[in-house]
Parts: structure tokens; sequence; C-alpha cells
């Protein structure tokens, strides 16, 4: 409970959210560079493999037309540029497109996105006093930071304790785990509640989001992988009663076929998106110990957010969610939602918790 | 053709001159806008916090007949607030009354303190559930008016530190910025209090 602490309280966060902000948006664009060069590495992955492919088959279709013995690398100078043109723009486009995409519907305001995942509104004056001492709580750290208020959401499927802040359409939220609301004290949840406000005025929120955008478009690719491989299923799925007919005996030998070309583009794909995952790391691991420094900032209370971090810790599911997103939106959460080995979005929670116990 | 050059050096140190100036006079601006708001947050705390006080008191009056004297502290705590916040209002950055309020909000605050402890230690008391929501309501009062203190003297820091800094302060004292009071009250249960948590 209280613990009078007689050291002087740590300095106040720096106020100048200017430079913040500043700094927020030359880092987005060194992300945004690196970025820029995966999508790069996957279209270059792509272009060499339908190039390949293309070669093979006229080399293959030269070898049985009677002129054997055609190497690939006779036929290569041969292919039409078109080929080549076509795949780059292809893969380019497709990458644009689910990235514009995503952030369009990342953009169409907090209410739309907090419903896309599941959360439920907290209302204004909630009747459930654990709602009421949450909107007190976001109120008191909403204050701290000299801000407005933000809208709160509650995700009612995950039992473990995570939350996260971001903003749509200039709209900040706020979003914290039914376990957080149920299980943590007032000044746990307060911790908790600074954090997600201290990535929002670090500009981590936003940059963080636009990740979101852009890791949609390099998974795009594998998604198409993923449909090329499982496109016997549709062929057998459209029919029903087990008859296959000769026709669509010729058709699932062409999806066979697509199968085949799909687990090539699928496996660009996935080392795409190994390779994005690897830079947003990169970028976030850093900014969580900044944030966790900020609820100390915030709160004035170094012990609050060092017993949230410990608490999770103590509970064996830790923070880990259930649903969708916790893949997506990995790095804005407070812990990891999903427990991994290599490529961590964050920093180990030990790790977190010693840098806090530094004097 | 070296005057010149001469003339324009100068001018260009002129712009640049000028250039610090506009921007430092923006940036006091910008930053003494900031506490002002926060300050007028504190005020909005302030009255919630001495419009909730009566509710308190009257909800757990029955039960505390054998802690009179607390309530009364209470009471007389807040009407002192109160009036030291009427004198602040009719003289607005006045440092003299600043001071007066925050030594009387240590008071209340710490009347606050007691009351929610007998509150906590009063079974029956604590678990009805008018008082448990007022408890709550009065912990967040307290909280809020807290962190708005702390903004508004985190703002004020900001601020008194470009105004003191050299050389802003040669522009500071051009432009008659001075530096701010802030809300500090000097009392080491003052700054107890927000850590208290009754949840």
């Amino acid at each position: 409970m209280a613990e009078t602490v007689d050291a002087a309280p740590p300095a106040p966060p720096s106020p100048d959210f200017f430079a913040a902000q500043d700094a927020a948006r030359a880092r987005a664009r060194r992300l945004f560079v690196l970025f820029a060069l995966c999508v790069l590495a996957v279209v270059v992955a792509m272009d060499a493999y339908v190039v390949l492919f293309s070669a093979m088959m006229f080399a293959h279709d030269a070898n049985v037309h009677g002129a054997p013995n055609v190497l690939i690398g006779d036929v290569l100078p041969q292919l039409p540029r078109e080929v080549l043109l076509a795949s780059t723009a292809g893969t380019a486009a497709l990458i644009l497109v689910a990235s514009i995409q995503r952030r369009r519907e990342l953009a169409r305001g907090s209410e739309t996105l907090a419903q896309s995942i599941g959360a439920r509104a907290v209302a204004e004056k909630p009747e459930n006093p654990a709602e009421r001492q949450l909107r007190n709580v976001v109120e008191e750290m909403a204050l701290a930071s000299g801000g407005l208020p933000l809208a709160v959401y509650v995700l009612d499927g995950e039992s473990a304790i995570n939350g996260f802040a971001g903003a749509s359409a200039r709209e900040p939220f706020l979003v914290v785990t039914r376990g957080a609301l149920d299980r943590l004290q007032r000044d746990e949840m307060q911790a908790l509640v600074a954090y997600g406000i201290g990535q929002l005025r670090n500009g981590d929120a936003k940059l963080n989001l636009q990740l979101v955008g852009w890791l949609a478009g390099i998974t795009a690719i594998g998604d198409v992988g993923k449909r090329m491989i499982k496109s016997p299923s549709y062929v057998l799925r459209g029919g029903g009663d087990g008859e296959v007919g000769d026709l669509r005996k010729g058709i699932l030998g062409l999806s066979l076929f697509v199968t085949f070309l799909g687990m090539f583009v699928a496996a660009i794909g996935y080392i795409g998106v190994l390779l994005a995952r690897f830079v947003r790391a990169l970028a976030s691991r850093q900014r969580v110990y900044l944030a966790d420094a900020t609820a100390v900032q915030y709160t004035r209370d170094p012990v609050a957010v060092r017993d949230l971090l410990r608490r999770i810790e103590s509970e064996v599911q830790g923070g880990t969610l259930v649903g969708p997103y916790k893949e997506e939106f990995g790095p804005m959460l407070f812990v990891p939602g999903v427990k991994r080995l290599c490529l961590r979005t964050h920093p180990k929670l030990r790790q977190r918790i010693a840098r806090l116990e530094k004097p | 053709m070296a005057q010149l050059t001469w003339i324009g050096i100068l001018i260009v140190a002129g712009i640049a001159l000028v250039g610090w100036a506009i921007g430092g006079y923006n940036a006091f601006v910008r930053l003494r806008n900031r506490f002002q708001n926060a300050f007028s947050q504190i005020d909005v705390q302030l009255k919630r916090r001495f419009d909730l006080i009566p509710n308190l008191v009257e909800a757990t009056k029955a039960y505390l007949t054998h802690e009179r004297e607390t309530l009364t502290a209470v009471i007389s705590a807040r009407a002192a607030a109160v009036g030291a916040s009427e004198r602040l209002a009719a003289n607005p950055g006045g440092s003299a009354e600043l001071k007066t309020l925050a030594a009387e909000d240590a008071t209340l605050t710490g009347a606050l303190r007691r009351l929610l402890a007998v509150v906590e230690s009063y079974p029956n008391l604590k678990a009805d559930q008018t008082v448990a929501s007022l408890t709550e309501e009065l912990t967040a009062t307290e909280n809020k008016v807290s962190f708005a203190r702390q903004a508004y003297n985190d703002a004020v820091l900001t601020y008194n530190t470009k105004v003191q800094q050299f050389p802003d302060n040669i522009l500071a004292s051009i432009f008659r910025f001075d530096a701010a009071p802030s809300f500090a009250t000097e009392s080491a249960e003052e700054r107890k209090a927000v850590r208290v948590s009754f949840g």
C-alpha cells in the first residue's frame, strides 16, 4: 500500500513536446527507409522467382519441342522485359494497396478501431465501480500529462493483464484488458495508464500504428501465397457432394500447380515479414524503456510501475493475449502479447524492472 | 567592396537576431499559456473537491458519532481553503494568496486523509455502498488536485527555466516575462497523500 518516498521526486518529464514530436518524426522517417528496403527485398525476390520460373518453363518448352539441352541461362536474356515489369509492378502494387487499405481502416476513428478488435467502450460515468475507478485514473493521468482525457475501452475477452494506447483520426484512446480491470490495484492501474499516455506523448503510439500499416503491406504477399496453397480446398468446396467430374479434375490439377507456386510465394512473403518484424523490434525496444520512465514521471511513483511489472511477471500467462491483434499491435502493448524467443518487441520484464530499481 | 561585405554580414546578423527574438518570444508565450491552463485545471479540481466534501461528511456522520473531531476538522479546513481560493480568484497571480491557498490546501488534504483512514477502520462504514463510492470519488479528486498541481508545477518549471537561463533571460527581461510562482508545499504529508491507495 502506501510507501513514503523521502528521496526527491524524479525530474519532471521533458515538457518540450514539440521537440519530442520532431524527434518522433525523424525516427519515423528512418524507420520508413528501413521498411522500404524490406519491401524492395521482397519485390526483388519475387522478381527473381518469377524470372527463374518463366525461364524454366521456356527451357522445358524448348527441350520438349526439339531443341534439347537448352539451359536456363540461354533462355534468360530472351525473356521479354514485360515479365520482369509485370512481376515488379504486381508485387509493388499488392504491397502498396494492402498497406493503404490497412491504414485507412486504422484511421476511421477510435470507436471503429476499438470495435474492430472487439473492445467495448467505457462510459463517461460508469455504474461499475471498477470501471469508475478506471475512468478516474485515466482522468488523473490526463491531468498529470497536461492533456485532454482519452476514450477508454476494455477487452473483455482477455484475462491477462495488458493494455495499449493509440490514436485514430486524432482521437487518442486507451485499451485495457479485462484482466487488468479486475486484478490491478489503483496505483498499478495508474502506472498502466501513465505508460499509455506516455507513449502518446512521445509520439510512439502514432509511429507504432504507422508500423502496423506498413507491415500489413508486406504481410499481404505471404497471405496471397497462403491462399494459393489452399486453392485445392476452394475447388473442392464448390460442389459439395463428393463427385468430381472431369472438368473439375482438370481444375483441381491446375490448383495443385497453383499450390506448388504458392509455396514459394508464401516463403518469400514470410521472409519479408521476418525482416519487417526485425526492423520493428529494433525500433520498439528502446522506446519501451522511455515509456516506462515517462510513466514514472507522470505518476511520480516508480514503485507502482515496478509493482505492475512484477505482478505481470509473477503470472504464468504474463501479458499473453488471445485475439489476432496480439501480433499486429505487438509493439504497442505494455508487455508482449506473444511469448517468443527472438524478434522480441519488448525488453525482458526482468530488465525493465531492473532499470526502474536504479536510483 | 569590403564595405558591402560588412553591410551584408550586419544584415544577416540582424535577421538572425530578430529571428531569435521572435522565436524566444513565441516560446515564452507558449510556455506561459501552458502553465496558465494548468492553473485553471487546478481550480476546476479544487472546486470539485470542495463540492464533494459535504456529501462525504453527510454520508459518514451517522456512523462516526465518536469521530466528531475528524469531521469538524474536515469541515473547517474546507471552509478555510474555500476562502483562500476566493481570495486568490480576486487577485489572480498574487503569490501571497497562492501561498496561503497552498497551505490551506495542505491542511485540508491532511484532514481528508485522516477521515479516509477512519472510514477504512470501520468495516461497516467501508462496506456501505454510498460511502464506498464517495470514498473512491474523493480519492480520485484528491489525486486529481495533486496531479493538476504537479502538471502546473512542471509547466511553471519549464517556463521559469526558459525565462531564467542565459541567453533567453535577456529576451525575457526585454519583453517583461517574469518567473511564475509554483504551487509548492513543503509538507511531506502532502506528498504522501497521492501514494496512498484505498483500493
